[in-house]
């Protein structure tokens, strides 16, 4: 008999202790939550203006990481999108745009600075710098964020943690998964159980066909 | 150059806990109960905070004072 105690449930952690599972199925839970549940992060940059004292690359590379939140059933992922356009549709990606210029003083560009073409889709914090600007300084950006995986690149996982842990009693297991924002836990943790008998339904299609 | 946005092992997000630690840890709090109120419980977030060090702050005189000496040079000009 399959069981599921809810130990800790916040939206930024979960721990459940699974009980009567495969020990092969709850790790394929822990290692889905990590790869296969897919969030939102900015992928294509055009950088308008920059004089700034960092480089294109590094602006580009820290917008990349910070966490988006994250609806998934308002976004598919481009290779899935009925959009087959290379440059997206408003139901595979969301513009960010970001203008600022330093006047009289060194002013720290944050993350909440990123205007948003959906409300919806912001990043998790507004305090995360992304540059700094001396007088005279500027920036001036497009960012486009897109739905992706963890297996393609770390930016796109939702967890930071994803463990498994084996208890006293045989088939029964600890799984915990912490969020790094873009989703809450608890739906990390529903939408990698649903990946994986999405696989397994197209695997039996697959048999039969 | 600036804070990481995530940490580089677990890629929990720690830079916009940064500016609140330094703050506090200035002000004479002891870094270790600052970090326990920020919520980093693991060693790899944590030596982010305790380790990184912006270096932009010391590449920025540089050019404060280039764009002054430009703004002087053109008024002069005028």
């Amino acid at each position: 008999m399959v069981s599921i105690d809810v130990i800790e449930s916040s939206p930024s952690r979960l721990r459940v202790r699974l009980g009567g599972v495969d020990r092969a199925y709850a790790n394929a839970i822990r290692r889905i939550a990590i790869s296969e549940v897919p969030t939102m992060a900015i992928d294509d940059v055009v950088i308008l203006e920059n004089s700034s004292v960092m480089f294109d690359e590094l602006v580009s590379h820290r917008l990349g990481l910070i966490p988006l939140k994250t609806d998934l059933d308002r976004y598919n992922l481009p290779e899935d999108c009925d959009c087959k356009n290379a440059l997206g549709c408003p139901k595979c990606r969301v513009l960010l745009v970001l203008d600022a210029e330093a006047t009289d003083r060194i002013l720290t560009v944050s993350s909440g600075d990123l205007i948003s073409e959906d409300p919806e889709s912001k990043p998790v914090s507004d305090i995360i710098p992304i540059v700094k600007l001396a007088p005279g300084q500027k920036i001036k950006l497009e960012a486009y964020a897109r739905l992706g995986k963890g297996s393609e690149h770390a930016k796109w996982q939702p967890t930071s943690v994803s463990t498994l842990i084996e208890t006293a009693k045989p088939d029964e297991f600890e799984l915990c998964i912490e969020s790094v924002g873009s989703l809450s836990a608890p739906e990390i943790f529903a939408r990698a159980i649903q990946r994986i008998q999405q696989s397994l339904t197209e695997i039996a299609a697959q048999i039969k066909a | 150059m600036i804070v990481p946005v995530r940490c580089f092992t677990c890629g929990n997000l720690v830079a916009d806990k940064y500016t609140e630690f330094q703050q506090r840890v200035k002000a004479g709090e002891d870094p270790k109960l600052v970090l326990d109120s920020l919520g980093l419980k693991r060693y790899c977030c944590r030596r982010i905070m305790i380790t990184s060090m912006d270096i932009v702050d010391q590449l920025m005189p540089y050019n404060e004072a280039l764009y002054r000496r430009h703004s002087e040079f053109t008024t002069e000009r005028i």
